[in-house]
């Protein structure tokens, strides 16, 4: 027999970001306590509003089903006494198990004979355990957040107010807290019933549709959807804004209907950003798009309720969108009373750090710091770099960043566009800040690359100037995210230079402070710590690559990247294999040596003289090759090496009887690991 | 119980001892009351027609919450006349956290067509305690509520009454604080405030009086707000500052909470 369960959670509104996450991990949770149940079921359906978190559970089988425990017991000399008769101890175990003597039994186990004794389980019903399971997983249900609502020790994300739970057509007798399940359910705040029986599970979807609730995120996704391109269509717009914004709002609301309205046509001349942005931010709106991409002065919103007959909705939303508007319209032909280049003194009045002096005290370091990037990399130009740092700050004094955060960089952009500046600038202001996150990409102009690099190294230095250092679980100022921002923009946009020179070079930008040098130190400490991290884990490097490659010596973040990729291409090569065979024999049996002197007069075996008449012909190739950064190359001339290797280690003895000879040998094989190195230590490789 | 408001520049309505003070201790207690509530930052030299450096909030403390706390707030809105069903009424999530406080609490802003009129929080820790009972803060945004009602663009052409409008009230109030908050207060003169109000308050804690020492701290919150709208702080000047009121604002919750232990109910105070 089975039944189908339904178990409602009525809330107080959850966060429509939340929303999605909690529910599916309440379903999960479900699911798994009935598996450990041992209650089957043929599927879970999920269901969820901002108010109400609900599962459908088809086909739950209605009890348990009886099973059989086996229990050891006794040892068969303590089950027995010596008359064959059965212990005080045997009797009582079987007791103990819902049995009697006579169910006891021998089995032979790797611990000796012992008695066992079956023990029949009954199945229990699943109304019996559905109130403590179901009650188990709310309480223990992972969130992103957890509140108390009153003096019940019951958290959750938001208060917990009605709950509902149906096996079949009976009630299940739940309590969450301070609340009782029933066979009703709620409408619609404003237009449903606030009762709204439910007769069986299977009712749950229509009951509710006709007290104005979709309790079906996707049905309620689609619905808006299909809404919006019928406005869109008869347009003939688009959406202004990403394809999760309507998912965003369909868990906001319980009953989507779609309000069109509009604003005057004033406002298509704000930038487009920022037009957007008032629509989307608070207001909640999707903005739209002419087939050219231009906007139109038409928006789509969604009420929560049935269709806005009066307008009366429609009228709110523009005279709420007008004032908005109105409100960035303001900020905007505020900002525009001077050039972008006007605020630039203003960030003299904003202190980036108390100890590292205001905006402006950073932008100044910034751009010597970018100018010594122009001086090592051939990509940037002087000259826009150092007109893109100049600008790329100034736009945190404007109105419409005070109002707007996000669109910081942006908003420059534009004014620097109306004033003119070179399209290069232009974007460079626009994309400096990227990356952002680990999900953002590096910058691709040239200028923003600079801008990008200067901006996170000079914060990165002052912090770790003043004692501001990332720990394990503390990073307050985002320095982790700042450092493999500089890391990924160098490997992804190829830029080639040794960081350490501009990190030193940054500390003497600071000159009433001391300590500089300590910082720089550990900085490129840093540097290399997350080197390592981030090549292991955002450019799939092995862990073995990363070991031989990130050595302690600079801070060359594109060029261990290109060592790291080719060590990873040549790894699981056969003579691959041998070569690292062989330079693990030269660092052992080298090891703890510093002398690398040698006299190749004093060879006394072919092998010898075969293997350093290789090397030294190579060798200047070697150092061409690794100055260019051609490792591939650069393998295939060390590979050329495995041959004269094997032979040497086959017929030369290093260590010698002869000490001069010894010493020679020795010295030889320490000189000969220099070009290895420039590749990487390669004794860190693992081959299979 | 209806109190009056404070008659010390507060930011918002949590800063008057009734909800500060009301919030923390274990009686059941709703209270109510309208704050003027001073933003210096917010202000728009009296030309911007809803943003206002000085706006009205009615503060209500509900302790414990009720089972049926938003609909009794939903009922009080069509108590003044606004009809829900023609609306649009929602409740967009918004974590309320006052920094300078320690407290926090989980909620909402509360919508009408898009128009954000309440501030509706469960509070859960106020002062760095967390709360036992909890509390819910309800914080009525009354200029916005007005120009709903009154179906008004600018918050200066409300009706204040038959004969006189907001404007001729507050417009040129907002126009000479905004002046002197943005461009005329003395920026080292108010750090000097911020200081003494910082050490008075220190003093008063020493001597274990908390309820002074309050005064001094909402004293002290203000004039790092002038300073916020000089903008002459930045990001981590301000975690400083914040973290300097929080400390005042700890110590006076925890002597209060310490010192309502030590009361017997006849005497013990209520906020």
């Amino acid at each position: 027999m089975s039944e189908d369960l339904l178990f409602e959670l009525g809330t107080e509104e959850i966060p429509p970001a939340f929303l999605p996450k909690v529910a599916s991990n309440l379903r999960d949770d479900v699911r798994d306590g009935l598996h450990e149940e041992r209650l089957d079921f043929e599927g879970v359906e999920l269901f969820y509003t901002p108010r109400r978190i609900a599962i459908r559970v088809t086909g739950l089988q209605e009890r348990q089903e009886d099973r059989v425990e086996k229990h050891r017991g006794p040892s068969e000399d303590i089950g027995l006494d010596e008359s064959g008769d059965y212990t005080i101890a045997a009797k009582k175990f079987a007791q103990g198990k819902g049995g009697t003597e006579d169910d006891l039994y021998v089995e032979e186990t790797e611990d000796g004979t012992y008695f066992f004794v079956d023990e029949k389980i009954e199945g229990v019903k699943a109304s019996e355990l559905l109130p403590d399971l179901l009650a188990s997983v709310v309480k223990d249900l992972d969130q992103p957040e957890k509140m108390r609502w009153d003096d019940s020790s019951v958290r959750f994300i938001r208060p917990i107010r009605w709950l509902v739970c149906l096996l079949g057509s009976d009630p299940v007798g739940l309590v969450i807290g301070n609340v009782k399940a029933s066979d009703y359910t709620r409408g619609h705040r404003f237009h449903g019933e606030e009762r709204v029986d439910l007769d069986e599970p299977k009712d749950y979807e229509k009951e509710l549709r006709k007290n104005y609730v979709m309790p079906d995120p996707e049905a309620r996704k689609e619905k808006m959807e299909v809404q919006f391109s019928e406005i869109a269509e008869e347009l003939n717009a688009s959406m202004a804004s990403d394809e999760g914004f309507i998912e965003l709002l369909s868990n906001t609301l319980e009953y989507p209907s779609s309000v069109c309205g509009s604003f005057p046509d004033e406002f298509l001349n704000l930038p487009d950003e920022l037009l957007f942005k008032t629509l989307t931010g608070e207001a909640r709106l999707v903005p739209l798009v002419d087939s050219e991409g231009a906007p139109i002065s038409t928006f789509v919103g969604f009420r929560d309720g049935p269709v806005d007959e009066t307008d009366r909705v429609k009228r709110g939303y523009e005279s709420v969108i007008n004032a908005r508007l109105r409100d960035s319209k303001f900020f905007f032909s505020h900002d525009r009373e001077q050039p972008l280049e006007g605020y630039r003194e203003d960030l003299k009045k904003v202190t980036f750090q108390e100890d590292l002096g205001s905006i402006l005290d950073k932008v100044n370091r910034m751009k010597e710091i970018a100018r010594k990037l122009s001086s090592i990399v051939e990509q940037f130009d002087p000259d826009l770099v150092d007109r893109t740092v100049e600008l790329c700050k100034a736009d945190l004094v404007t109105e419409v960043v005070d109002e707007f955060p996000s669109l910081e960089g942006t908003i420059g952009a534009y004014y620097a566009e109306l004033d003119g500046e070179p399209e290069e600038v232009v974007e460079g202001i626009r994309h400096h800040y990227q990356p952002r996150s680990a999900g953002d990409d590096p910058p691709e102009h040239p200028a923003a690359i600079a801008a990008s690099i200067a901006d996170k190294l000079d914060t990165l230095f002052g912090s770790f100037l003043i004692g501001e250092r990332p720990t394990g679980t503390k990073d307050p100022y985002g320095l982790r995210r700042k450092t493999d921002g500089i890391i990924r923009t160098a490997i992804d946009r190829e830029i080639d230079m040794d960081l350490s020179d501009l990190i030193e070079y940054s500390g003497s930008l600071y000159d009433d402070m001391t300590e500089t040098d300590t910082a720089a130190t550990h900085l490129e400490g840093y540097f290399r710590e997350r080197l390592g991290r981030v090549l292991e884990r955002l450019y799939d490097i092995p862990y073995d690559v990363v070991e031989a490659v990130n050595l302690g010596d600079s801070v060359d973040l594109y060029g261990t990247y290109l060592r790291a990729k080719t060590l990873e291409k040549f790894k699981n090569r056969r003579e691959m294999k041998d070569l690292v065979d062989s330079f693990t024999r030269i660092v052992n049996i080298t090891e703890g040596r510093e002398n690398s002197d040698f006299d190749p007069e004093i060879f006394e075996l072919s092998e010898e003289k075969e293997l350093w008449d290789q090397v030294s012909r190579k060798k200047d190739e070697i150092d061409t090759l690794a100055r260019n950064r051609s490792y591939e190359e650069m393998v295939e001339k060390l590979l050329a090496l495995k041959d004269p290797l094997d032979e040497y280690f086959d017929n030369v003895m290093v260590m010698a009887e002869d000490e001069k000879q010894r010493e020679n040998r020795l010295g030889f094989l320490l000189h000969l690991k220099k070009p290895f190195l420039k590749l990487g230590d390669l004794s860190k490789i693992v081959t299979e | 119980m209806i109190v009056q408001p404070y008659d010390v520049e507060t930011g918002a309505g949590t800063f008057n001892p009734g909800t500060f003070f009301g919030s923390l201790g274990p009686d059941p207690l709703n209270i109510a009351y309208v704050e003027p509530s001073r933003r210096p930052p917010d202000g728009r030299y009296g030309k911007n027609p809803i943003r206002v450096r000085q706006h009205h909030q009615y503060q209500v403390i509900l302790k414990p919450p009720p089972e049926k706390s938003q609909e009794l707030y939903l009922d009080s809105l069509e108590y003044i006349g606004i009809d829900l069903e023609d609306h649009d009424v929602r409740f967009v999530d918004d974590n309320w956290e006052s920094p300078s406080l320690g407290a926090r609490g989980t909620g909402w802003e509360v919508w009408i067509d898009g128009l954000e009129i309440t501030q509706f929080t469960y509070f859960q820790r106020v002062g760095g305690l967390d709360l036992d009972p909890v509390c819910v803060e309800l914080a009525y945004g009354l200029e916005r509520i007005a120009t709903f009602i009154q179906d008004r663009e600018s918050v200066y052409d409300l009706d204040w009454n038959d004969e006189i409008t907001y404007r001729r009230i507050f417009q040129e109030k907002e126009r000479q604080f905004s002046t002197y908050n943005f461009d005329l207060a003395g920026v080292e003169d108010n750090q000097d405030l911020f200081d003494i109000a910082e050490r008075e308050a220190e003093r008063c804690l020493e001597a274990g009086l908390f309820y002074p020492a309050y005064d001094l701290t909402l004293k002290a919150a203000h004039f790092f707000n002038i300073l916020l709208a000089r903008n002459a702080i930045s990001v981590t000047e301000r975690e400083k500052y914040i973290s300097r009121i929080r400390k005042l604002a700890e110590a006076i919750a925890a002597q209060y909470v310490e010192s309502l232990e030590e009361t017997p109910d006849e005497r013990r105070p209520i906020i």
